[in-house]
């Protein structure tokens, strides 16, 4: 950064390029590592998925290993308090908004996902993907992003699968718990894939783009 | 006839602080001084400068144990920055 301590007096052409690199800075600087949250909660989806996947298909009594699925907050929560220590000293209102933007669709998580499986039977994966999906394109839509918007749009579109799945290859088969569930852990492997196309591969390109122009600083 | 560029605006690190809380709606002390590059002597006494006339609020906090200084553009400072940007556009614009 060029030091702008020593002059005062400026000439209007100086002052316009001031201004201009002045505010060019301050945004390439507060959109870095934008897609960090997206890699955050990406990864720690899948893990938790491809963990469940593999303990559903393989334990007799894989019920009690359904609560593995909220080491996704847990994991994603610390992550997220990791990230915001790294403060950039500057906040704007891209930030306030994704911030609302992911307040929202977590708390749709809750309120909506939880209970439609519950009382409803709807699959908490296709709820889920639905809910994810929309908070990516939104907020690709509030960073001007086009690949971000891109995944959110099929990252939503793909929920279709669980539905598909069943019309295609046939409704959950009666029987035991364990039965169903072993169904259900195929779904599992799609949702690991779901996240790890459309939010951490987007999250990487977002990351690319945004921390090059800085590199040259 | 030229508008008059605000004298307060139309200093180099006031300016760039007010161009950096332009585009960021809030900036801490650690921020300013690193983008501009100027003392914190210095840029502590161009905030206040900023700050009594209105353009910045100035917020003392904690961040853990440090003490925080946060600067944010107020509606009048906006506005004096947007004149100012006006101002400096009708110079260059008119300049043979």
């Amino acid at each position: 950064m060029e030091n702008v301590n020593q002059k005062t007096t400026l000439t209007e052409q100086q002052s316009l390029e001031l201004i201009t690199r002045m505010i060019s800075d301050t945004r390439t600087r507060l959109a870095r590592n934008s897609g960090a949250p997206f890699l955050i909660w990406g990864y720690a989806t899948v893990a938790v998925a491809i963990f469940e996947y593999f303990v559903q298909s393989t334990f007799a009594n894989p019920a009690p290993w359904l609560w593995a699925w909220w080491a996704i907050p847990v994991i994603g929560i610390i992550g997220m308090l990791l990230f915001a220590r790294r403060d950039t000293g500057a906040k704007n209102y891209l930030d306030r908004t994704v911030s609302a933007v992911w307040a929202v669709c977590s708390i749709s998580i809750l309120t909506v996902a939880i209970p439609l499986s519950v009382f409803y039977h709807v699959s908490m994966l296709f709820s889920v993907v639905v809910l994810i999906g929309i908070g990516t394109t939104i907020t690709g839509r509030i960073i001007r992003d086009t690949t971000t918007t891109a995944a959110g749009f099929l990252f939503t579109l793909s929920a279709l699968i669980y539905p598909l799945r069943s019309i295609l290859f046939g409704e959950i088969p009666g029987g035991t718990t364990a039965d169903v569930m072993r169904w259900h852990s195929i779904n599992n492997l799609v949702f690991a894939a779901q996240f790890l196309v459309f939010m951490v591969i987007p999250g990487h390109i977002l990351n690319r783009k945004t921390n090059r122009p800085c590199s040259r600083n | 006839m030229f508008k008059e560029l605000n004298p307060l605006l139309h200093s180099e690190l006031r300016l760039a602080v007010m161009s950096i809380l332009i585009s960021a709606e809030s900036a801490d002390f650690v921020y300013l001084r690193e983008r501009t590059g100027a003392t914190a002597g210095n840029l502590s006494v161009q905030i206040d400068k900023l700050h009594k006339a209105g353009y910045i609020t100035v917020t003392k906090s904690f961040k853990g144990k440090m003490p925080c200084t946060t600067c944010a553009i107020t509606p009048e400072g906006s506005a004096a920055f947007a004149e100012y940007v006006d101002a400096l556009a009708d110079y260059i614009g008119r300049k043979p």
